[in-house]
């Protein structure tokens, strides 16, 4: 209350009430924000190098992508404590655009919606069926399922609308999508409503 | 406690009673209107205290819970989400899990009627809303005693976040005999008191010192539940340096007992219930309800009190218990319009005064102090955690 210690405590002696606060940190963690002012200030750097040295080929968008994917996976793939569905769906969802955009810009030959993004939306599927599989599921589970799910049909819409060219990847992605939908209301119906007006009461 | 405290022995006590009390054992789940508490099976681990009290609960790192039992020296603390359940619920929990710890340490120990048995099923009425039970379904009048504005403490935040906790233990016994000779009761003299000593020296502004005082509705409307049931009543006064203490102490025990009275704190449960349980508030989703129920913590609740003094009053140890316990003490959180916050405790006629602040100056409390020890002439023992002096 006089603003100085009423005695001499040493953090080792616990007949004392509390334990000492000397010498420990419980300021809050600052690697995510460094890690997006790290990013920034390389993207800014890599279009101020591009449009100065080879304006004629803008490479910066692909540095641009790298570095956004690596941000993403940086801070909500490896820091961050969010559910592990989440995670998948959000390295599917950041490596799909960065697939596109590297396609985009190297003429376009198609090989990300005719393969990569087809088998990546599968592998990233499986992850998650696998993850509420192994686990009790959960509304997290559920959402980054039908998020998963929903994306699955992604492929087979590009292909209909005359993007994609080749049909048995997205094919394939739209079949395991169907099986999955057909066997989580065979065998998950209960749970699935049990959650929903859990969460949906007024 | 008298003795350190066994860390192992203490988890397995927790094992074994925290089933015994299901309101407390939940996880939080989101929701679209509301947020619900869902039963959590996992294993809740005892902690070593490291940090300040009422260090914030992170649910990811304590296996869902909102409840944390921690242990120091020969301290045993619970700290719990107040969501979950009040005061009385918190000591009941605390109250069982002691026992249960004795008992493991090989004292013959007897419930004597005072308190949960861990082998006991939780019944059905310790898991009610008491609200409901008593709110007349009816009265839809939304009768609030309005209240202004009230003096707002200020002061410089820690460098460091966390609580600067300060306690003051005092002979409990004898100061219920000097209240009952003035003719007034321990929560009206220490609340009294507290307005005095802002009053006289912190006084600047027109607005009263008005100081929130939760009150356990236990005690008028019969309940055993685990789960919260108080109301807060505010009493307030204008006071200045020449103000004679006397005289507060007069005003704030008739006010103190008129917002007490049955009629009024009835009024007060059916106000909750109907809050509750307005179609308005059922139907707006969570999303709206969480920045509505800020905007009316700050701007009405917190706006109306300078400060919040609870006191548990005297908690009663069966007999073969309570010369195992030396005090305890209870702490409330401040928050950020309210810095400092008291708690009253008493065990065994031993009453520990506590104060919680967020902000560096302490001079509120040590003239509380002062001006405590002056009036009645009794000793007080002070200590405090220190938080805050690792900044300097």
């Amino acid at each position: 209350m006089c603003n100085g210690r009423f005695s001499s405590s040493d953090p080792d002696l616990e007949d004392d009430f509390y334990p000492s606060y000397d010498g420990k940190v419980f300021g809050k963690r600052q690697a995510p924000r460094i890690a997006v002012f790290a990013g920034m200030a390389i993207i800014l750097a890599c279009i101020f190098i591009n449009l100065i040295v080879m304006p004629h080929f803008l490479w910066v968008f692909h540095a641009t992508g790298l570095v956004v994917y690596g941000i993403i996976s940086l801070n909500h793939t490896i820091l961050s404590k969010s559910h592990l569905g989440s995670k998948i769906v959000g390295q599917v969802v950041s490596l799909t655009l960065l697939f596109l955009l590297m396609d985009s810009q190297s003429g376009f030959l198609k090989w990300s919606i005719n393969y990569a993004v087809p088998f990546l939306i599968v592998a990233g599927l499986v992850m998650v069926t696998l993850s509420v599989l192994t686990s009790r599921l959960k509304w997290k589970g559920h959402v980054s399922l039908t998020t998963m799910i929903a994306l699955s049909f992604l492929p087979a819409a590009l292909y209909f609308s005359g993007y994609a060219t080749v049909i048995w990847p997205s094919a394939f992605a739209s079949f395991y999508a169907f099986m999955l939908i057909s066997g989580f209301g065979m065998f998950a119906r209960q749970t699935v409503w049990a959650q929903l007006s859990r969460r949906l009461h007024i | 406690m008298k003795e350190k405290v066994d860390r192992n022995l203490l988890q397995e006590a927790l094992d074994l009673v925290i089933h015994r009390f299901p309101t407390l054992t939940v996880s939080l789940r989101k929701g679209l209107f509301w947020d619900y508490l869902e039963k959590n099976d996992e294993k809740l681990i005892v902690q070593k205290e490291e940090t300040y009290p009422c260090a914030p609960i992170d649910p990811r790192m304590n296996s869902g819970y909102l409840i944390r039992v921690i242990y120091y020296g020969r301290r045993i603390s619970f700290e719990v989400f107040h969501s979950l359940t009040d005061g009385s619920g918190a000591m009941e929990f605390l109250k069982t899990l002691a026992y249960q710890y004795l008992i493991l340490k090989g004292n013959t120990v007897s419930p004597d009627g005072l308190l949960l048995l861990p082998q006991d099923a939780p019944g059905s009425e310790e898991v009610e809303d008491s609200f409901e039970k008593y709110a007349y379904k009816n009265d839809k009048r939304n009768i609030r005693l309005k209240d202004g504005a009230a003096y707002q403490l200020t002061g410089s935040a820690l460098a460091t976040t966390g609580i600067n906790i300060i306690h003051g233990v005092i002979d409990g016994s004898a100061l219920n005999r000097f209240t009952k000779e003035s003719g007034s009761t321990i929560t009206a003299f220490l609340t009294a008191l507290l307005i005095k000593v802002i009053g006289s020296s912190h006084y600047s502004a027109r607005e009263p010192v008005t100081v929130a005082l939760p009150v356990n509705l236990r005690r008028q409307f019969p309940s055993v539940t685990m789960r919260n049931f108080f109301l807060v009543v505010n009493v307030g006064a204008e006071v200045n340096d020449e103000t004679p203490f006397d005289d507060v102490l007069e005003e704030v025990s008739g006010k103190l007992k008129f917002r007490t009275d049955k009629k009024n704190l009835q009024m007060g449960i059916n106000r909750h219930f109907q809050l509750q349980r307005g179609m308005m508030t059922r139907l707006l989703p969570i999303f709206l309800k969480y920045p509505a129920m800020r905007y009316g913590f700050n701007h009405i609740g917190e706006r109306t009190k300078t400060m919040t003094l609870s006191n548990m009053g005297n908690v009663k140890l069966p007999e073969t218990m309570a010369h195992f316990v030396e005090r305890m003490d209870i702490a409330l959180y401040p928050t950020r319009k309210s810095p400092i916050s008291c708690a009253v405790g008493t065990v065994n006629g031993r009453m520990t005064i506590t104060f919680t602040l967020s902000i560096s100056e302490t001079d509120i409390v040590r003239d509380f102090f002062k001006e405590l020890g002056d009036l009645t002439g009794l000793d007080i023992e002070i200590y405090s955690n220190e938080w805050g002096n690792s900044d300097e």
